[in-house]
């Protein structure tokens, strides 16, 4: 932490001041004079602490379908800041400098500006406020979304990035207070923030180069016609700041003995969306999008649905959800778990219409350090769907498992890294393997990997042609 | 002259007093009796310090890493906050650890790609935390019950006169075999100790190369931590420190570890 001089505040402003009184320099002289004071007395006053780091990320995988993307360079630059305002008042904010491309020169872009973080926290008496876009970190497991919801996620990379580097930022109210027993954590969000998707047009899209194939295949133009008029559309009002879309959500924290553990309660909206069909034509639209057959493509052409009638709507259904995790030790061993039950989540039936049920989820896991800095991780996922019925892709009782093993070398320099998941019910599987060297002067190199295996409707095995090897560069400055 | 008399008689008695007590007073002090001395030492109701570590490897290559400590007493037991402030690829990385009476210390290690604390199991403490020369339970204040402690003699360490003390830990508390520890006969402070792993070998020493008083506090401002097997150091240097602040309890809270 350092006062720093703001040398381009007071260059800025300066140059504003000098501009601004070109034509009556004696008249506002003075005027001048007093504004650079006080500004050089806030900026004496300020504290800024700042930091960031560039990320350098490319896969390539191999082409299986024409339209794939065989390398895609992806580079970010986050710029964090946190400025002391006064005694209790700080601004956070971040801004990110993304550029992504691959080796299509009609698809270059232009580098994105973004404004990530950016709220002001405000200490008072025994509690502290936040307002602004931020982040939430929810519940105990690793790398799993269970209670983890508050905020949206970015899976225009499926999981390519982890579940730390896919959150989006939420504009909310934040109040946290400590007390001797327990500490608590209520949220207000006023408007609705869904995860990033896309439906059609990458390598990592629900419905992949669904698409294109059509567009580019042999196939009349009445086919061709059909899918091109299938779109994916938002009801307007859940992006407007109405009372409707308020958000709520509250955490206590205490501990028992020896076991931390939180109490949740949700009301938020289900941040993935579910397609629904504006006019019930026996959802032959999303059967072929999600099974897409020579039988389910004859099945949606004979019912010439209009452009209309093709447009599927995204539903994000509210959701009361109530919550526990906890975490201890036993022995050698870390123990951590979450459990929520979920009031109202959207699923699709086996006819591809639309239904909600109240669900269950918990999740378990157990991690442990062995002397020779060997960690592995396991976690148990358990999925209940309660009052079932047939539906789509989803059992009853779905079971997955995570493992993750790790170890350092040369006092932590070399990072041997598997990350796996198996979704024992729907038997896909992801893995992961990535060995990391950290160099003195803080760059960290990597090499990896994903594969991606099973079913072609199941979570992993959709994107198992999209297998890949990867570079990463990440440098902390 | 009989109040003369009197005066220098006193003075002849003090003297002796002074003399047997330097003599006899601290021979009477037992091992145990002065490491209670040190693990109950006044050392501030609550303190803040600011630390240079250089993590020194066989070849010489240093590296620094600047980190802030809050401590605070509870009675008996003490609270720690650690935080690591540069360099950037560590920064963010935080440490709580409390005392628990009649176990073992109950600490969490936050790491910001986690987003999380993780806690900190009994078979960790073996390893060195964060890549320094320190354990996990290095990083805690033992409890002089944990040992058994014997008075080996004195010693001159620097210019600094100290008991030699060695502690042996009772069955299961350590993942050493023994502690010999220099303790300050004025000050009952560690001015050094050497560790002995579980085959008797002498593993690590950790020695204090300065001592200041401040706030009225004796307080070890350099110190090495020496890994005689792998031949690694950990040097520290406190560049600032502050006690009696009045620390708020909610630095010491899991909430706290995993603020931004």
């Amino acid at each position: 932490m350092r006062c720093l001089p703001f040398p381009i505040l007071r260059k800025i402003s300066f140059l504003f001041f000098v501009f601004l009184c070109a034509g009556r320099v004696q008249a506002q002289e003075e005027r001048v004079s007093k504004i650079r004071d006080a500004l050089e007395a806030i900026e004496k006053k300020i504290e800024w602490e700042k930091e960031g780091w560039i990320k350098i990320f490319s896969w390539w995988n191999e082409k299986d379908n024409p339209y794939q993307e065989p390398v895609t360079l992806y580079s970010q630059l986050h710029f964090k800041n946190k400025i002391h305002l006064g005694d209790n008042l700080n601004l956070h904010f971040s801004l990110d400098a993304i550029y992504e491309n691959t080796l299509h020169t009609e698809d270059i872009e232009d580098v994105d500006i973004l404004v990530n973080e950016a709220y002001l926290c405000w200490k008072t008496g025994g509690g502290r406020f936040y307002l602004g876009n931020q982040y939430i970190n929810w519940g105990k497991l690793d790398n799993v979304i269970l209670l983890d919801r508050i905020n949206p996620y970015n899976y225009k990379y499926f999981i390519l990035f982890k579940k730390q580097e896919r959150k989006l930022p939420i504009f909310m109210l934040r109040y946290n207070w400590h007390q001797k027993n327990y500490d608590g954590e209520v949220l207000l969000i006023p408007i609705f923030k869904p995860s990033y998707l896309k439906f059609f047009g990458s390598d990592w899209a629900v419905f992949g180069h669904l698409k294109k194939t059509i567009e580019g295949g042999s196939y009349s133009s009445q086919v061709k016609e059909t899918i091109k008029a299938i779109e994916v559309v938002r009801e307007d009002k859940l992006d407007k700041y109405i009372p409707k879309n308020f958000q709520g959500a509250v955490k206590l924290r205490s501990r028992i003995k020896d076991i931390d553990f939180d109490v949740y309660y949700m009301y938020i909206y289900n941040r993935l969306p579910t397609l629904k069909e504006r006019k019930d034509k026996s959802n032959v639209a999303k059967k072929f999008l999600y099974l897409p057959t020579e039988e389910n493509l004859t099945a949606l052409l004979s019912q010439n649905l209009s452009p209309e009638e093709l447009k599927l709507v995204e539903d994000f259904p509210r959701l009361h959800i109530l919550g526990v995790d906890f975490e201890t030790v036993m022995g050698s061993y870390g123990v951590r778990g979450e459990v929520g039950l979920f009031l109202n989540r959207p699923y699709l039936r086996r006819d591809f219409s639309y239904v909600r049920k109240d669900t269950i989820s918990l999740g378990v896991g157990i991690d442990h350090t062995a002397e020779n800095n060997f960690y592995w991780n396991f976690q148990f996922i358990e999925d209940i769907i309660l009052n079932y019925e047939e539906l789509f892709s989803q059992e009853e009782f779905s079971h997955q498992v995570t493992l993750n093993l790790s170890k350092q070398f040369f006092y932590g320099d070399l990072i041997l890294d598997l990350d796996s998941s198996y979704r024992i019910s729907y038997h896909d599987w992801m893995l992961n393997p990535q060995i990391s060297y950290k160099l003195e002067k803080g760059a960290i190199f990597s090499l990896g990997g994903y594969i991606f295996e099973g079913g072609a409707t199941t979570l992993f095995g959709r994107y198992s042609d999209n297998d890949l090897v990867y570079f990463k560069v990440i440098y902390n400055f | 002259m009989r109040g003369m008399f009197v005066k220098k008689v006193a003075i002849i008695l003090i003297w002796i007093g002074m003399f047997l007590s330097s003599v006899y007073g601290e021979e009477l002090l037992s091992g145990r009796e002065i490491m209670e001395k040190v693990f109950n030492r006044y050392d501030g109701d609550d303190a803040y310090f600011k630390i240079e570590m250089v993590l020194v490897d066989k070849r010489g290559n240093a590296r620094r890493r600047i980190l802030k400590v809050y401590t605070k007493d509870y009675g008996e037991l003490m609270k720690s906050y650690l935080e690591f402030l540069k360099p950037p690829d560590i920064r963010g990385v935080k440490f709580l650890s409390w005392e628990n009476k009649d176990k073992d210390d109950t600490q969490y290690l936050y790491l910001p790609a986690l987003g999380r604390a993780r806690r900190i199991v009994s078979s960790q403490k073996n390893l060195r935390f964060v890549n320094t020369d320190f354990t996990y339970e290095d990083m805690q204040r033992r409890h002089p019950d944990k040992d058994t402690h014997t008075l080996l003699g004195e010693e001159i360490y620097k210019e600094y006169p100290c008991f030699v003390v060695e502690s042996i830990p009772k069955k299961g508390t350590s993942q050493y075999s023994k502690r010999i520890s220099w303790v300050d006969k004025e000050r009952f402070l560690v001015l050094k100790t050497e560790f002995y792993n579980k085959k008797g070998k002498k593993c690590k020493i950790f020695r204090v190369e300065k001592i200041e008083k401040i706030s009225g506090i004796w307080t070890a401002t350099r110190t090495v931590m020496e890994d005689l097997i792998r031949h690694h150091k950990t040097l520290m240097n406190v560049v600032e420190v502050k006690y009696n602040q009045g620390v708020e309890d909610e630095m010491f809270t899991l909430s706290n570890l995993e603020k931004d």
